[in-house]
């Protein structure tokens, strides 16, 4: 029963039918817009409450991460290992036989085939010892089998090992990886963990809280990260050409255990996790009767201040302005439409704050703490990556090792005859050709 | 600049290679076609290729950053690799095809926006040596699945006219060979392309719109050869395999940026 189970699990008619549906799902969820990509709000504004709930009961709202794409995985899975355990490892022992010795009267339905005169018997087998073909003579002397590239019959093994050793480092990685980010100022301490508020909080050090599989193994490290000095470096037009932080590592007794710094392309491992520059941005706190919020900085065109827009009803909005060479936040109210390049038009200064400065503007009270640089760093631990990327190798060495083709040319010696029959596993007009340049030889 | 006077030069000898081969199928001069393709071609290829390479000079950066240089680099290698194959396997038939597609290529590098000619400084992301390693073998993979599926399209042709089995079997080496040379590239690149991205941004495969894609493509070839090495299905059945696999490759490099789907890889349109 078993054996019958994995068996059709091994077929390739549902290795195909997994690769089209597997094509037309990913297909589909490449033009229908996903949560993850553009997040819930834009998704609800695109298709409307209603349709979001049927694409939510579907899985379509993320269907990279739905229960039945990861079941189709699955299959994907199972049928690779079911073929691979039953039909391609067993086949690869066979690359390497030798093919039995024929005899003249297989010529008849052999698609490649000559004769010439027995005296070319010697001649044939040096030129082909020459050009690298493996001989057998049987004991007779009359019979002889030569054969090439016989180890490309290991493609599909290797190939299926490559897959299998990928998905290995795949399922420990999901098993005790995680990942997660860190968004902040220099000087600012995280401490990664799996707990939304570690116990260090109260000495001021912020929890990143970790992602990880649900049915995770994995522990969270001990140390705390610290932010130093972060930058951005620019082109002569003032696009981005680098972003940069420096970090320093602690024990959770504050010893300093490592330093480094990391940056786009340039990630810096710790302990195993790896930590990258994922973004960078300038940025604006606040504190908004009392509750802390930020807004991203914008640089207002063709000069050096910095702007923030954040509306506060219809046709009104708050402005804060951060002049080039100052450190004085301009609070503007804006009515209308808000429009950078028309920055002069319909507005209404408000207050004028420096850093830790408060102002109340109504009901509202506003403290300006000030204008960083915030970095963000993509961090992760996943152990089976080494695995993956042995796997991967692998893969490729399958797939290349595909390309060429297992030759076998069967000569036997017949009243005074010498047949030469020839046979491929595949690529027909290459082998033609080859063949044709042997006989030609003689 | 220099380098677009070698860009210029391929496009009007591709150009001028559509009137002098329909010459000479009119007048019937295929005596002359194999040195004619080696002119040709030649011309074409060396001309992109120096311009690639005054390029990367001029911008002291390898130039495989944008569309348009990308177009370039596989125009280069459509002619390049038809050359070889031409010469080894005497395909000189393809000829006008190819000559059609190269020449299709550089219009829609030349119609390009002028900042992608001139060439824009490199976001962050995109200053890696992964560049180098992982977008020439995806292109060259781009080059194969062409011929392949010219040669699915020459397989289907035949086979609903004049059905000669020769032939047949001729076009379906061609559609072979052709998926053999390319599928290993573009298992290369998709991996160096998971490499990069796992070093730029720590993750090996982040399900975007443009990695989906080419895992799509990954998956038309790996059924291809799956059916072929099997021998389950008919030669016509590999020839449309390989003309839908072409049709993901389009996809995959520029169909998921024109028709605007974004993701990752949307520097790719600007």
């Amino acid at each position: 029963m078993l054996n019958k189970i994995f068996k059709k699990l091994a077929s390739l008619k549902l290795a195909i039918g997994l690769f089209i549906s597997l094509a037309l799902i990913i297909v589909l969820a490449t033009c229908l817009p996903q949560e993850p990509l553009i997040g819930r709000t834009a998704l609800i504004e695109k298709v409307g409450q209603e349709n979001y709930e049927l694409l939510r009961f579907l899985g379509l709202n993320d269907v990279f991460h739905s229960y039945w794409y990861f079941a189709l995985l699955f299959l994907l899975g199972l049928n690779l290992c079911s073929v691979s355990f039953l039909r391609v490892f067993p086949r690869a022992r066979k690359a390497f036989y030798w093919p039995n010795f024929l005899k003249q009267s297989h010529s008849l339905n052999c698609e490649f085939c000559a004769f010439l005169q027995t005296n070319q018997w010697e001649p044939i087998l040096a030129f082909c010892k020459k050009n690298y073909w493996q001989i057998k003579i049987d004991n007779s002397g009359n019979s002889a089998v030569l054969r090439k590239g016989a180890f490309h019959r290991l493609a599909a093994s290797v190939t299926h090992i490559g897959i299998l050793t990928t998905m290995l480092g795949a399922l420990i990685s999901l098993l005790f990886g995680f990942n997660g980010i860190i968004q902040g100022i220099p000087n600012e301490r995280f401490i990664i963990s799996n707990q939304a508020n570690s116990a260090r909080s109260s000495a001021g050090v912020q929890t990143s809280k970790i992602f990880h599989a649900p049915f995770w193994l994995g522990f969270s490290p001990e140390f705390e990260v610290k932010l130093g000095k972060t930058e951005r470096l620019n082109y002569q037009d003032e696009s981005p050409k680098q972003w940069k932080t420096n970090l320093k590592f602690f024990s959770k007794h504050n010893k300093e255990l490592a330093f480094g710094e990391v940056s786009v392309n340039h990630p810096i491992s710790f302990k195993g996790i790896d930590f990258y520059q994922a973004d960078w941005k300038r940025i604006l706190r606040l504190k908004l009767n009392e509750q802390n919020f930020e807004l991203d900085l914008d640089k207002l065109k063709n000069t050096n201040s910095e702007i923030a827009f954040s509306p506060l009803q219809k046709g009104l909005g708050l402005l804060f302005l951060l002049p080039a060479n100052s450190s004085k936040l301009q609070l503007i109210a804006v009515k209308g439409q808000f429009e950078p390049q028309n920055i002069q038009k319909n507005l209404n200064l408000l207050a004028l704050l420096s850093p830790n400065q408060q102002a109340q503007i109504g009901q509202i009270k506003l403290k300006f703490i000030g204008a960083f640089a915030q970095t963000g760093l993509q961090y992760k631990y996943s152990p089976g990556d080494g695995l993956m990327i042995i796997g991967m190798s692998i893969l490729t060495c399958g797939v290349l090792m595909a390309f060429g083709s297992k030759r076998v040319i069967w000569l036997i010696k017949e009243k005074e005859k010498l047949f030469i029959l020839g046979n491929t596993d595949r690529s027909k007009e290459l082998f033609k050709e080859e063949f044709a340049q042997i006989l030609k030889q003689f | 600049m220099i380098e677009f006077t070698f860009l210029q030069i391929s496009f009007w000898v591709s150009v001028l290679a559509l009137w002098v081969l329909a010459g000479i199928y009119l007048f019937k001069k295929e005596a002359y076609i194999p040195q004619i393709n080696q002119i040709v071609f030649s011309a074409i290829f060396f001309g992109l290729f120096i311009n690639l390479v005054l390029r990367g000079f001029r911008l002291e950066r390898f130039p495989v950053s944008n569309l348009y240089e990308t177009l370039i680099l596989l125009a280069c290698f459509l002619a390049g690799i038809y050359l070889i194959l031409a010469f080894k396997y005497k395909w000189h038939f393809l000829n006008w095809l190819v000559n059609i597609i190269i020449l299709a290529v550089l219009l829609y590098a030349l119609w390009l926006p002028s900042a992608q000619k001139e060439g824009i400084p490199l976001i962050p992301a995109l200053q890696s040596y992964w560049r180098i390693i992982h977008v020439p073998p995806l292109l060259a993979s781009y080059t194969f699945f062409c011929f392949s599926a010219l040669g699915g399209l020459f397989y289907l042709f035949e086979d609903f006219t004049n059905k000669s089995q020769n032939k047949l079997e001729f076009y379906a080496e061609i559609i072979y060979r052709c998926t053999a040379f390319g599928f290993p590239l573009l298992t290369f690149g998709i991996i160096t392309g998971a490499l990069w991205a796992n070093h730029a941004w720590g993750n090996l495969w982040q399900w975007d719109p443009k990695e989906n894609l080419a895992l799509v493509t990954w998956f038309c070839y790996a059924a291809y050869l799956h059916l072929k090495i099997s021998g389950k299905a008919s030669g016509r059945v590999l020839a449309l395999i390989s003309i839908i696999g072409l049709l993901a490759t389009y996809l995959t490099y520029i169909g998921i940026n024109q028709l605007n789907i974004g993701g990752l890889h949307s520097y790719g349109k600007t």
